[in-house]
């Protein structure tokens, strides 16, 4: 059995400002990669022709992936009543779009569950913070009014689970520079009212978002992803098509952050877009969202206790 | 209620809070509801975004409780709860859920001292408007305490930033750190209340 490829993120010292898109991919000695077989799962669920059986024997030459997945499916969030013994087992009953979700979120929880220190974020704290947009994100998509979403692009669940996921992933590479500039960022933010994400731009060169894009890009994730997280602060502004996945993304992280999910340094200095929310047909309709996502996330416990049992 | 962002650097008396390990951090997670007599017993409620800590004790009963409130009401759905049931899930049914909570550990409504932690808000949107859940629960549970002839000794509301609330069940005293900042005492709910943050 192969083991599983953590995925590495080894940062240089901080750079001269201001920074740049190549300059920071640059600056990251070792990327963090999507381990293979995450990876190859994503693909072969896109493939009609391929099988639960052939997704179960990918996923199964990687063992501590395997052991992910199978805790992850078995957590009360899915309700499954017996317990799940093999993955292909896990691929039949909760269907191969879950097992791909769930595969990529085991395989991002070495990485999210790291200490942000740029963003003051403990340990665990960007996971859980990752985790809860996934699966708000998720019932946005679900709860969002199928004609707004038809203007907007499509959005699957399962896509708005991944982008609701990997959408803050640059601030673990913007991490080692904020740090050192965190006050000045901080203080340009609420000195000009402007969002946190802007004042990174403004001191730095380039913002989270833009980097977690360009982290995206590397994967070779699909382009809608890259852009979701692009514009995750400023959904209407992605590519005809992205728009309604980068809505679900908005609302989720305003969503969360507003609940205290993940909550850093940078506080709530973020915008939860109102036109994203018109968008999507859920104008009226945030607190019965909220209040549908929190009775979810006690059902999460489980998800956001993972690094206990893993 | 937009308020100063905290110093970083952090105050005397909360920089030498001693003896941490000797109690202990019983959290009070979202919607929910802890009173405890014990006097080693700090109620935490961690990461608070618009939500709000209402902390409340009884000196002369040595009764602490706190409730972590989220949304300002239940949601007009029409059809059942969704989810387990907390008690302080919505403002106005989590002030009474705490309130009766405290009187059937012995603690007498009109004796209470109350503080309240959180209500931040999202950076106001583009388009001008914002998710407003932190202001909605501040005017609920001030209107829910108002109708219970009890008012508020101490507040760090508002703002754009995270908090975690502690609350001391020994003396009554309140301690909230503002995350990537600093921590700081906001008031001690003892037999006369002293409000020692700059927020009072």
């Amino acid at each position: 059995m192969t083991p599983t490829t953590t995925p590495r993120l080894t940062v240089a010292q901080p750079l001269p400002l201001p920074l740049t898109r190549e300059r920071l991919l640059e600056s990251i000695e070792t990327l963090p990669a999507l381990p293979e077989v995450a990876l190859k799962v994503t693909r072969l669920v896109d493939d009609p022709g391929v099988g639960a059986s052939e997704i179960g024997r990918v996923i199964s030459t990687d063992q501590v992936l395997t052991a992910r997945v199978l805790r992850l499916a078995n957590s009360a969030f899915y309700g499954v009543s017996r317990r799940i013994g093999t993955v292909q087992e896990a691929v039949l009953i909760l269907g191969m779009r879950t097992i791909k979700t769930l595969t990529l979120a085991a395989s991002m929880y070495p990485t999210l569950q790291r200490e942000v220190r740029g963003y003051s974020l403990g340990k665990n704290d960007l996971w859980r913070h990752s985790i809860a947009c996934a699966l708000c994100a998720q019932t946005l998509a679900k709860k969002a009014q199928p004609q707004a979403v038809s203007q907007l692009g499509p959005v699957t669940p399962d896509e708005a689970f991944v982008a609701g996921l990997l959408h803050d992933i640059g601030k673990m590479a913007l991490s080692v520079h904020l740090g050192p500039r965190f006050t000045l960022v901080r203080d340009r933010a609420l000195t000009e009212k402007i969002p946190f994400l802007e004042a990174e731009r403004a001191v730095l060169g380039l913002d989270h978002a833009q980097a977690g894009a360009a982290m995206a890009e590397k994967w070779n994730l699909p382009a809608s992803l890259a852009d979701a997280i692009a514009c995750h602060h400023n959904p209407l502004g992605a590519q005809h098509g992205n728009v309604g996945l980068a809505c679900t993304t908005n609302i989720a992280d305003g969503l969360c952050l507003s609940l205290g999910i993940g909550v850093g340094g940078d506080g709530l200095l973020s915008s939860l877009q109102t036109e994203a929310v018109e968008a999507l047909g859920l104008s009226g309709r945030l607190d019965e969202v909220a209040d549908e996502f929190l009775a979810a996330l006690q059902d999460a416990e489980s998800l956001f206790e993972f690094d206990r049992a893993a | 209620m937009q308020r100063e962002r905290p110093e970083m650097v952090p105050t005397e008396r909360a920089a030498v809070v001693p003896h941490r390990s000797a109690r202990e951090a019983i959290t009070v997670g979202m919607g929910e509801v802890r009173v405890t007599r014990r006097a080693t017993d700090i109620l935490v409620a961690h990461g608070l975004g618009s939500c709000i800590a209402l902390c409340v004790r009884d000196p002369a009963a040595r009764v602490a409780g706190m409730a972590h409130i989220v949304l300002p009401q239940r949601p007009e759905r029409g059809g059942d709860t969704v989810g387990p049931v907390l008690g302080a899930k919505f403002a106005d049914e989590g002030v009474p859920f705490l309130m009766e909570a405290m009187e059937r550990e012995g603690a007498a409504v009109n004796r209470l001292k109350i503080a309240l932690v959180g209500a931040a808000q999202l950076f106001a949107t583009v388009g001008g408007a914002r998710l407003d859940i932190g202001n909605r629960n501040i005017l609920v549970v001030l209107q829910a305490l108002k109708e219970r002839g009890v008012g508020i000794d101490a507040h760090d509301l508002g703002g754009n930033w995270g908090r975690t609330c502690q609350l001391w069940a020994s003396d009554g005293r309140i301690v909230v750190r503002t995350i990537g900042a600093c921590e700081r005492e906001l008031a001690v709910l003892g037999t006369k209340s002293t409000a020692t943050g700059k927020n009072e």
